[in-house]
């Protein structure tokens, strides 16, 4: 069974880390990180930039929405998460699009990676 | 993580609300810190045992009532609140007041707090200090430091701007719509001035200044927070972090500025430039452009390459004519014309800032740009005046002084050459300084064939730093001759005189002094 482990936390507070505490919570993850690694049971995993720099496709209409910020009404719930590389804000837009268009209803937070680690699960 | 971690991180993150919400409690900005201060304390005596609270920012405004409340009975004489133990699990209480103030409230609030700070009342530098102690919370001696000044110099630079904010009408009705952009505008250019106070050009000093720019970059993502879809908001956080970003890579290995295109972009903050084109990707959407967002488009073109020779100099050529119809100045002109000079050669950015010369006359950088546009003309009289007939400078010629530069320049009759004084371009650098040497070079011929003088200047062991050579004549038969002796005069302005106890440039006028030699030079 695979497990997709959400990360929250009140961002008003990460914000205001300095960067050695920051860099101390990496390090301190990095260790964790590094075992699961070894064991072969780490997949990707992303950092997200804050909810600041987010984008958001409403589809709950006819013409889809783009907003600015997250999806901040908690009747929906985070259901996963899609990994793209994109060259502008427009083509990920655009990706989001598609698969809103697949997968109608809802919508479709677009934020940006702060850091990322590709996957090494053993599958 | 410790207490004194988590502790703290969240009483900085809850600061602003927690301070602007007792000041519209307290309307009086000295009382609403005090009791912030004190709830700080209480939050550090129970937070440990009994966990955060669900809502700091709540937490702190509510004991920082009570505290005022509990200020007014003592004083009163009355009695005593109950032990702090007791009223410290506020959850219930807390939530109360969670629900009564909402982000918009906040929004107002932070606002306003922030806008006392930029009060038109106040000097810039009395601005910045003000929103660094009481919207960051940052104490006298850091913010000291920073400045560069005296901690009892900035407690009374802070003591004078709280006493005008005083004196001065502070608007506490809810803003309307035209005032509240009025108020963000103010408040953006505020942190901007934050954030280039900490932007210096020394290494020494860019320790400690590199801190304002990380607290205007907080600053900037708290406007942020309270004003999400503001483009213009975003376009300043995207500003500050993609001009921050490039910090790591600012200054060489000797402490020397390393210009934009000579920079290791390795050393560029990755993640800081990721949050800003995030964030100037989603402001242009919006389709209203500002001066930030122009800027910090600019400043994006030079992040997105990865190497200086990728950079789109025509997209940036077009941003700063944008900017320049939004916000006409003879620094953006003088930019622009750097963009310019790359796109449609140093002739056209010439021609483009000599009309500046008159208002930018005293700017280094004008001179700096101009002098960089003249070496890069072919035919550079043509420039410099234009007219046949005219004494004209033939192309540039680089002579070859084994990485020093030129400190003075003479033509020697005895010689029939020039005599050249090659210094370091550092003084002050300690890892490969070349020290200064004698040269002669003929004017004519292959310019980097020059013939170097050992030890005439090496052999001076005092600390001798030659900026000026003088051939000296000699009387035969009574005439006046030229010789192969020269006088060199050394810049003694750093110089500790013993007996003074100073550099020399420090002392007296009539005390000052410097040292000639004079060497014959075969």
């Amino acid at each position: 069974m695979q497990y997709a482990i959400l990360c929250y936390h009140d961002e008003k507070v990460t914000c205001a880390w300095s960067k050695e505490h920051d860099d101390a919570v990496m390090a301190k993850l990095g260790a964790v990180m590094g075992r699961l690694e070894r064991q072969g049971k780490l997949g990707p995993v992303a950092r997200l930039l804050p909810t600041t720099a987010a984008t958001t496709l409403r589809q709950d209409r006819e013409q889809p929405l783009v907003i600015d910020g997250p999806f901040a009404e908690t009747k929906e719930q985070l259901l996963g998460f899609y990994l793209v590389d994109c060259a502008s804000l427009e083509e990920a837009i655009e990706i989001a699009k598609e698969l809103a268009a697949a997968n109608p209803g809802g919508a479709h937070e677009i934020r940006p990676v702060g850091v990322f680690f590709p996957a090494k699960v053993a599958s | 993580m410790t207490d004194a971690g988590w502790i703290s991180s969240i009483l900085t993150a809850a600061r602003p609300h927690a301070v602007a919400a007792l000041l519209r409690n307290f309307r009086d900005l000295d009382l609403a810190e005090e009791v912030f201060q004190e709830a700080c304390l209480r939050a550090w005596k129970t937070w440990p045992k009994n966990g955060p609270p669900r809502d700091a920012a709540a937490w702190l405004i509510m004991v920082g009532r009570n505290v005022a409340v509990d200020t007014v009975r003592r004083r009163s004489r009355l009695q005593m609140l109950p032990p702090e133990e007791l009223i410290s699990d506020l959850s219930d209480a807390e939530a109360a007041v969670a629900d009564r103030i909402d982000e918009s409230d906040y929004r107002d609030d932070i606002l306003r707090l922030l806008f006392i700070c930029c009060h038109p009342d106040l000097p810039a530098t009395q601005q910045i200090a003000l929103a660094l102690r009481i919207v960051s919370g940052l104490s006298v001696p850091q913010i000291a430091r920073a400045f560069l000044v005296s901690e009892a110099a900035m407690e009374q630079r802070i003591t004078r701007a709280k006493g005008r904010i005083a004196a001065a009408n502070v608007p506490f009705e809810t803003p309307g719509v035209a005032e509240r952009f009025e108020r963000i505008a103010a408040v953006a250019a505020m942190v901007y001035l934050v954030f280039n106070e900490g932007y210096t050009t020394s290494v020494a000093e860019h320790g400690a200044r590199a801190a304002l720019c990380e607290e205007a970059i907080r600053l900037s993502r708290l406007l942020l927070r309270l004003f999400p879809t503001e483009p213009e908001i975003m376009g300043l956080a995207a500003l500050l972090m993609l001009q921050h970003a490039r910090a790591p890579a600012r200054f060489d290995s000797q402490g020397r500025v390393a210009l934009l295109e000579d920079q290791d972009r390795t050393l560029w903050n990755r993640r800081l430039i990721a949050e800003g084109l995030a964030l100037i990707d989603k402001a242009v959407r919006h389709g209203r452009p500002g001066p930030y967002q122009v800027q910090a488009a600019i400043a994006a073109l030079h992040a997105r390459a990865s190497r200086a020779e990728d950079t789109d100099w025509t997209e940036i050529d077009l941003l700063y004519g944008t900017l320049e119809r939004m916000q006409p100045s003879p620094i953006v002109s003088l930019n622009r014309a750097i963009a310019v000079a790359k796109v449609r050669g140093p002739a056209d950015a010439l021609a483009m800032i000599e009309p500046l010369a008159s208002k930018l006359g005293g700017y280094f950088y004008f001179h700096g740009a101009r002098g960089a546009f003249l070496l890069q003309l072919d035919g550079i009289q043509v420039a410099l005046d234009g007219h046949p007939g005219q004494p004209v400078l033939g192309p540039v010629k680089l002579v070859n002084l084994g990485g020093r530069g030129i400190r003075d320049i003479v033509w020697s009759p005895a010689h029939g050459s020039y005599l050249i004084i090659g210094g370091p371009i550092d003084d002050q650098a300690t890892v490969n300084n070349p020290g200064f040497a004698l040269f002669s070079w003929t004017g004519s011929g292959d310019p980097s064939q020059v013939h170097a003088f050992d030890d005439i200047i090496g052999g001076i062991k005092q600390q001798f730093h030659p900026e000026a050579i003088v051939p000296l004549p000699q009387r035969i038969d009574g005439k006046l001759t030229p010789s192969k002796e020269v006088l060199l005069i050394s810049d003694d302005g750093e110089r500790r005189k013993e007996e003074e106890g100073v550099v020399c440039k420090d002392l007296p006028d009539a005390k000052k002094s410097f040292r000639g030699v004079v060497r014959r030079v075969n």
